[in-house]
C-alpha cells in the first residue's frame, strides 16, 4: 500500500470522526435559543441566569466558529493528501520506465545516447518527485498540528461542562414549576451535549495525534530515503 | 513491447509499439504511434497512466526525449491521454493538442498545463519544419469530439477508436492478415461504441478519397494496402449505435 493511500484511509476515518461533530454547533445552538427562551419567560426570577445564558450562546459562537476552522483545515489537508498521490504516482512510473530502460537489450534502433539522456532525465525527475513528496509530506505533518490544536480548543469548549451543570443545578432550585418541564430540557440537553462534545473531540483528537505520528514517521523515512538515493545516485 | 517501423523516408518516420506481454488484463491492449520529422516528435494518443513506462521507455531509445514537440489527443478517454501530467513531468516544453470541446476536461487527469483546442473544422498540425499532417473530423465517431490524423508523406491514417478490434490473447499480428475473420474482433466493438450512422458516413466521405496505405487504429491491428477500402466499405454498411 502506498504512503498516500494509507494516509487515505486514515483521513477518511478522521474525517467521519469530524463529520460525527457537526450536528454539535446546530444542537448547541438551539440549546442557546432554548435557553434564552426559558429566560424570558422566567423574567425576574430569570435575572440571575441571564450571564450564563450569553455564555450559553458564547459558547455555541465559539463551537461554530472551531468547527468551521477545523473544516477548512481538514480541506486542505485533504487536497494535500491528493497531491501527494499524484507525486507518488509519478515518481513510481519514472522509477518503472528507469527500470525498463535498464533491462533494455540493445537493438539497432536503439540509440544509445538518446536511452542515456533520456535515463538521466528520468532520474533527475525521480530525485525531484522524492523532494515535493517529502516537502507535501511536510507540509500535512504542519496543517495536522494546526488541527490539533484547534480540535484542543474545543475539548476546552466540552469542558465547561461543570460551569452549566451548576447553572443547571440552579436552574431546578427555582420554584417556577410551570417552566420546570423547559428547564430540565434545557439542563439535559447541555449535560448531554457536552458529554457527547467531549467524547467525540477525545476520538478525534487520538484520531489527529496518530495521523501526526505517521507523519513524523513519514518524513523521517524520506529524509533517510533522499539520503540514500543521493548516494545511490537515483 | 513489439516494435515495427511503419514507414522511414529520411525525414519522415512512423514507429509502430504495441502488443506489450506484460500488459495486465484488466486494461484495454492500445497501439501506440510515434510520429517523427527531422528530430522532431509527436505521440498521437500516448496512452494511458499504466502503459506509460513502456512507451516513455520505448520512445526513448527512437527520439530524444526532450525533442517530444506535440501530445496529440484524438479525444478524451483515459486509454488516450490519462498519462498526460506523467509526460509533462519529463517533458515541460511540449504542445498538447486536443479537440476544443475536451480541453476542460483534459487537464482533470492532473495536468494544470492549458491544452491547445483544435477546432471543429480541424487543422494542420505542425511538426518540427514540417506542417503537411492533418487533423480531420470525426465528430461523434465515437466522441462527441474528435479527429483522426492525415498524413499525407506517408500515406498514414491514424484512425483513433474507428477501426478498432478487441483481440484475443492469441492473435498477435500487428497487421491485419485476413480482413474477413478480423470483422470478427471488429464489429460488436463498433456497433456499440459508434453512437451515430450518420456521423460514421460523413467521416467515410472525408476520408475515402485520401491516398492511404495504411490505417492504424488505436486498438487491433493496424489495415494495409486494399484493407483499407475494404474497411471503409464495411463500415459504411455497418448499423452502428445498437444500445438505443
Amino acid at each position: 500500500m502506498s504512503e498516500s493511500s494509507t494516509l487515505r484511509s486514515r483521513v477518511l476515518g478522521l474525517h467521519l470522526a469530524f463529520e460525527r461533530m457537526l450536528p454539535f454547533v446546530t444542537e448547541a445552538k438551539r440549546i442557546s435559543v432554548n435557553a434564552q427562551v426559558v429566560a424570558a419567560r422566567l423574567g425576574e426570577q430569570g435575572k440571575p441566569y441571564a450571564a450564563v445564558v450569553v455564555e450559553l450562546g458564547e459558547t455555541a459562537s465559539m463551537l461554530e466558529d472551531l468547527i468551521g476552522q477545523v473544516a477548512s483545515s481538514f480541506r486542505l489537508f485533504v487536497r494535500s493528501v491528493a497531491d501527494m498521490g499524484q507525486q507518488e504516482l509519478r515518481l513510481h512510473s519514472y522509477q518503472r520506465t528507469s527500470a525498463r530502460i535498464d533491462r533494455f537489450p540493445p537493438e539497432p534502433w536503439r540509440k544509445p545516447e538518446n536511452l542515456a539522456a533520456a535515463q538521466s532525465k528520468f532520474r533527475h525527475a525521480i530525485r525531484t518527485e522524492r523532494a515535493r513528496l517529502l516537502d507535501s509530506v511536510s507540509e500535512l505533518a504542519r496543517r495536522i498540528r494546526d488541527i490539533e490544536l484547534i480540535v484542543d480548543e474545543i475539548r476546552t469548549v466540552a469542558s465547561r461542562r461543570s460551569r452549566f451543570v451548576a447553572f443547571v443545578a440552579m436552574l431546578e432550585s427555582t420554584k417556577v414549576e410551570g417552566e420546570r418541564s423547559e428547564i430540565e430540557t434545557v439542563s439535559v440537553g447541555i449535560g448531554d451535549l457536552a458529554e457527547r462534545l467531549s467524547a467525540a473531540s477525545e476520538d478525534l483528537r487520538k484520531r489527529v495525534r496518530d495521523l501526526d505520528e505517521e507523519l513524523d514517521k513519514l518524513v523521517r523515512e524520506g529524509h533517510n530515503q533522499n539520503i540514500e538515493s543521493q548516494r545511490g545516485g537515483n | 513491447m513489439k516494435r515495427e517501423l511503419l514507414f522511414d523516408d529520411g525525414d519522415r518516420r512512423w514507429v509502430y509499439f504495441g502488443r506489450d506481454p506484460e500488459r495486465p488484463d484488466t486494461l484495454i491492449d492500445t497501439n501506440e504511434y510515434l510520429v517523427i520529422h527531422g528530430d522532431k516528435a509527436m505521440l498521437p494518443d500516448p496512452g494511458g497512466i499504466e502503459i506509460f513506462p513502456q512507451v516513455a521507455a520505448e520512445v526513448s531509445g527512437e527520439v530524444a526525449i526532450e525533442n517530444i514537440e506535440v501530445l496529440f489527443a484524438s479525444h478524451q478517454d483515459p486509454d488516450i491521454i490519462s498519462s498526460l501530467f506523467l509526460w509533462i513531468g519529463v517533458c515541460p516544453g511540449v504542445r498538447v493538442l486536443a479537440p476544443w470541446t475536451w480541453t476542460l476536461f483534459i487537464p482533470h487527469f492532473g495536468s494544470a498545463r492549458p491544452v491547445t483546442g483544435i477546432p471543429d473544422e480541424g487543422m494542420t498540425i505542425e511538426l518540427g519544419k514540417s506542417s503537411d499532417i492533418r487533423a480531420i473530423p470525426a465528430h461523434y465517431v465515437h466522441a462527441s469530439g474528435m479527429f483522426t490524423l492525415y498524413d499525407p508523406r506517408a500515406k498514414i491514417l491514424f484512425s483513433a477508436d474507428i477501426g478498432a478490434a478487441l483481440l484475443p490473447e492469441t492473435e498477435t499480428d500487428v497487421f491485419v492478415k485476413d480482413f474477413d475473420r478480423h470483422v470478427g474482433y471488429m464489429e460488436a466493438f463498433h456497433r456499440r461504441w459508434m453512437p451515430s450512422n450518420r456521423a460514421k458516413n460523413a467521416w467515410i466521405d472525408r476520408v475515402k478519397d485520401l491516398d492511404i496505405e495504411m490505417m492504424c487504429p488505436q486498438h487491433g491491428s493496424i489495415f494495409k494496402g486494399k484493407d483499407v477500402e475494404r474497411f471503409l466499405g464495411w463500415f459504411q454498411d455497418l448499423e452502428v449505435g445498437n444500445a438505443v
